[in-house]
């Protein structure tokens, strides 16, 4: 299989994803990393006195306690533990147990914004909602322009986030791009599909660019568009009388349609539809896959497709009635041929 | 109106242009996507001890270290080989003191950084060097983290520990797969600077090329799959007939005397 052909198969598999990845890539830089954040309402805590802290007396906490941190809640001392079996948190100040109402879950959700917050409250599955790790979240909404909410784990009391329209677009983006469609455990970037397209995209790239070289080493994207009478392509018809003279472009086809199209094509150049095949009169170049793959034995008499193949002077002929009737359409009359000449 | 040949060329155009960058993105996300970010995290080339705390041995109180320190943050108690100890940042710098006595706990050594380093380490493979960083951290580790012990193995992946050199505490790992995961990244964003804006020009202008590109080149594969049509316009139906009959004859499956009176009356003419 050719390189192109490969190319233009894992294109067609892979267009699709290539279009979102580049689109959410380039809207994530564009768009500002201010509209972007949703934290413009956020607060910042004060740490407050720690001295109503109580010491912990020996045989009051569990004995796989790894970690105590400090935190405060509602403008108490809280110890969060850290235990070789899970978490929990102990209201410092007396040592009991943290339990949160859901007034006592509004306050520290209102005191983490400067926006004021609507009575509702939801709760919900932290994997449903990207915190895989927690049990529950308590959603707050705020009356902000911004549709934000602030976001708790219901059980410790921490704030987990604000979001808003902004970093709901980020998610969306991001989503696409890491192409991972169920995000409700936090978005990662190993995600099968993403994996898979990785690789056919890297396969398209390569083929294309293999392409590319193949392209250039057939004369295209040369430099020099310099006329110059050797190197100028004679088209006859299939009886053999001259329909024009061409000057050098990058390719046969564009040599050919430059001025307009004169020799049908579907394809537009990539040598799948085989219409702008052309009989060589004198020194046909080396025939490429594709001239191969369309024509079969007809490139030993000389036949090739004028799309795969760079500038070369010399006689071509027209080899069916078709690309006639086409040429004489869409060419101006006879015998103004050498326009471009 | 755009002909698909214009749409080849503008392919054609831009893939010259941009194609090392997307073959920079390709390889860049798909060395990004295939591999397992726990290990880009470096969390197999670690195993610290989990020790439980020792309540009985704390005798200094939370509370009493806020009032020895009372712009501390991130205050925390946790066990080391030493006893308990309370881990803070005071001033910007991190600090360990004795939860028995309160006093600060005295800077570790190199020779203590080495043993603690051999002990978390996962593997039997020997140090290579230890070096201090007091000032200036390497480009890998964030500089809030500072002062600093890098201790590095001898293996395959060039396994870097970082320990804090105020509190002994691991703070980061690094090992090649990190260190070309970055470099990727940096090669992703194309930000060759501080590799984390992903805001700059060059990959806004690159994107908006590349999707160009991928807008051509969609255009072209959805057009290379899909058959011809014979348009249903009746002035297009002689250069159709035409590219019928052309196709017809190079698929050697349809002889001349098929062809439609019109078609010969119009062959004879010329």
């Amino acid at each position: 299989m050719s390189a192109l052909k490969l190319h233009r198969i894992v294109a067609a598999v892979c267009a699709l994803q290539m279009l979102l990845w580049l689109g959410s890539g380039l809207a994530l830089s564009l768009i500002s990393e201010d509209y972007l954040d949703s934290g413009a309402f956020r607060t910042e805590r004060t740490a407050p006195n720690s001295d109503a802290a109580k010491p912990i007396p020996p045989g009051a906490l569990p004995g796989d306690v790894l970690e105590i941190k400090m935190d405060y809640l509602l403008e108490r001392p809280v110890y969060r533990l850290k235990l070789a079996s899970g978490n929990s948190s102990l209201w410092a100040d007396t040592l009991s147990p943290l339990v949160l109402s859901d007034d006592a879950l509004k306050q520290i959700a209102a005191a983490s914004i400067s926006a004021p917050l609507t009575d509702t409250i939801d709760y919900v599955a932290g994997d449903s909602i990207g915190f895989p790790d927690i049990a529950r979240v308590a959603l707050f909404k705020a009356q902000t322009a911004r549709d934000t909410r602030v976001l708790l784990d219901a059980d410790s009391g921490a704030v987990l986030a604000h979001k808003d329209q902004g970093s709901d677009l980020k998610e969306l983006l991001l989503m696409l791009h890491f192409m991972d469609y169920a995000p409700g455990n936090g978005i990662g970037f190993n995600a099968w599909p993403i994996r898979l397209f990785a690789l056919l995209t890297l396969m398209m790239v390569l083929s294309g660019l293999v392409s590319l070289y193949q392209k250039w080493q057939a004369g295209y994207f040369r430099l020099s568009s310099g006329k110059s009478a050797t190197t100028d392509l004679i088209v006859e018809d299939c009886q053999g009388r001259e329909l024009g003279r061409f000057a050098p472009r990058a390719s046969l086809l564009d040599t050919i349609n430059a001025d307009g199209d004169k020799l049908p094509t579907h394809c537009g150049g990539g040598g799948s539809c085989g219409m702008c095949a052309l009989m060589f009169i004198e020194n046909p170049p080396t025939p490429t896959a594709a001239d191969i793959d369309k024509l079969g034995q007809r490139v030993e008499a000389g036949m090739r497709l004028a799309c795969q193949h760079g500038h070369c002077g010399g006689r071509v002929r027209l080899i069916s009635k078709g690309q006639e009737r086409f040429w004489q359409k869409h060419a101006p009359s006879e015998p103004a041929f050498d326009k471009n000449v | 109106m755009t002909s698909i040949t214009q749409v080849r060329r503008l392919h054609r155009l831009l893939a010259p242009i941009i194609g090392l960058q997307l073959l920079l993105w390709s390889l860049s996300g798909a060395y990004m996507v295939l591999t397992n970010i726990s290990d880009i995290h470096g969390d197999f080339l670690i195993s610290e001890p989990q020790l439980a705390i020792e309540i009985e041995k704390v005798s200094y109180s939370f509370a009493a270290v806020g009032a020895q320190f009372p712009d501390a943050t991130q205050i925390r108690l946790k066990q080391t080989s030493s006893g308990p100890v309370y881990l803070l940042r005071s001033q910007g710098r991190p600090l360990a003191i004795s939860a028995r006595t309160g006093e600060p706990l005295p800077i570790p050594d190199e020779a203590q950084i080495r043993s603690y380093a051999k002990l978390v380490y996962t593997s039997d493979d020997s140090i290579i060097s230890v070096t201090k960083f007091e000032d200036t951290a390497p480009a890998e580790i964030n500089p809030r983290l500072l002062p600093l012990w890098r201790v590095d193995f001898d293996a395959p992946l060039v396994p870097s520990l970082y320990f804090s050199a105020t509190t002994g505490e691991l703070v980061g790992k690094r090992h090649h797969g990190w260190r070309l995961f970055d470099i990727m990244w940096m090669l992703h964003i194309m930000d060759y600077d501080t590799r984390e804006n992903i805001h700059n020009n060059l990959l806004r202008i690159a994107s908006a090329l590349a999707l160009l590109l991928a807008l051509s080149g969609s255009v072209l594969a959805w057009r290379s799959i899909r058959a011809p049509q014979p348009p249903g316009n009746e002035r297009e139906e002689d250069e159709q007939q035409g590219v019928k009959q052309q196709r017809a004859e190079q698929q050697g499956d349809r002889k001349p005397r098929d062809r439609k009176p019109r078609d010969r009356q119009q062959g004879a003419e010329q």
